[in-house]
C-alpha cells in the first residue's frame, strides 16, 4: 500500500499511541498509526440500527444461496468462454 | 452476513460490541451479494439490506488504489471467479484476512495448488461461538 507523511502534534501522537496499545492488547497483534487511524475512522458515524437491519436473519436456505452464487458465477464463466472462443 | 446466519455472527457480533476488528469489502463483492439476494428475496429487500450495510459505516469500502489490478492479476494466474479474486485482492491491499462464506472446491484446489500470500478463512469452518482472534 502506498504511504505518505502527515504532521500531527506531539500530544495527538501520544493519544494515537495509547489507542494503538489498546488495539494491540485487544487483538494481540501489532498496531501501527495506519491501523489506529483506520480504526478510529471506521467508528465515525456508525449507525447501529442500519447495521442490525442489514444483518437481520432472513428465511432463506443457505444451500439456495450457495446454488444461486454458483449459478451466477457459471453464467459469467460461460460468457467469458464464449467470448474467448470468438 | 447479509443473511444473518449464525456463522456470520462471528463477525457481526464483535463489530456491534465495538471490537477492534476492521471489516472491508468492495463494490464488486457488494454487487455480487446484491444480485444473489435479489434472486432469493426480491429487489426491494436485497437493495435495502445492501444499502443499510453500506450506510451503517460498519464496513469499509476499499475500491481505491490498485485493487482492480490486484484482482486482475489473481484472475489471470488462477482458476477463480472474479468475485473471489476481488476478495483475495482486497485482503492483500488492506493487509486483512480474506473471509469466504463457503468452502468452494475451486478455491480449495487453488489453495492446495499454490498457497495465497494472504490468510484465507471460511465462515462455514469457523466455530459458532466466541470471537475471532
Amino acid at each position: 500500500m502506498r504511504t505518505t507523511t502527515i504532521s500531527i502534534s506531539e500530544d495527538l501522537r501520544k493519544q494515537l499511541l495509547k489507542v494503538a496499545a489498546e488495539l494491540q492488547a485487544k487483538s494481540g497483534e501489532t498496531a501501527d498509526y495506519d491501523d489506529v487511524v483506520r480504526y478510529l475512522l471506521s467508528r465515525v458515524a456508525r449507525d447501529e440500527q442500519l447495521f442490525k437491519q442489514a444483518c437481520a436473519p432472513v428465511n432463506v436456505d443457505l444451500s439456495r444461496v450457495r446454488a444461486e452464487l454458483r449459478k451466477g458465477r457459471a453464467e459469467d464463466q460461460g460468457r467469458e468462454e464464449a467470448f474467448e472462443a470468438k | 452476513m447479509l443473511l444473518g446466519t449464525p456463522g456470520s455472527r462471528i463477525i457481526s457480533d464483535p463489530l456491534l460490541l465495538g471490537s477492534p476488528i476492521i471489516a472491508y469489502t468492495c463494490h464488486f463483492n457488494l454487487s455480487e451479494a446484491e444480485y444473489v439476494l435479489c434472486r432469493l428475496l426480491g429487489r426491494t429487500q436485497a437493495r435495502s439490506k445492501v444499502d443499510n450495510l453500506v450506510r451503517s459505516n460498519y464496513i469499509n469500502l476499499t475500491d481505491a488504489g490498485r485493487l482492480y489490478a490486484n484482482a486482475a492479476e489473481i484472475k489471470f494466474e488462477r482458476s477463480l471467479a472474479l468475485g473471489e479474486c476481488y476478495t483475495v485482492a482486497n485482503a492483500k491491499v488492506t493487509g486483512s484476512i480474506a473471509l469466504f462464506a463457503f468452502q468452494e472446491e475451486e478455491l480449495k484446489s487453488e489453495m492446495e495448488r499454490k498457497p495465497f500470500d494472504v490468510e484465507i478463512l471460511f465462515i462455514e469452518g469457523l466455530p459458532r461461538t466466541g470471537s475471532p482472534s
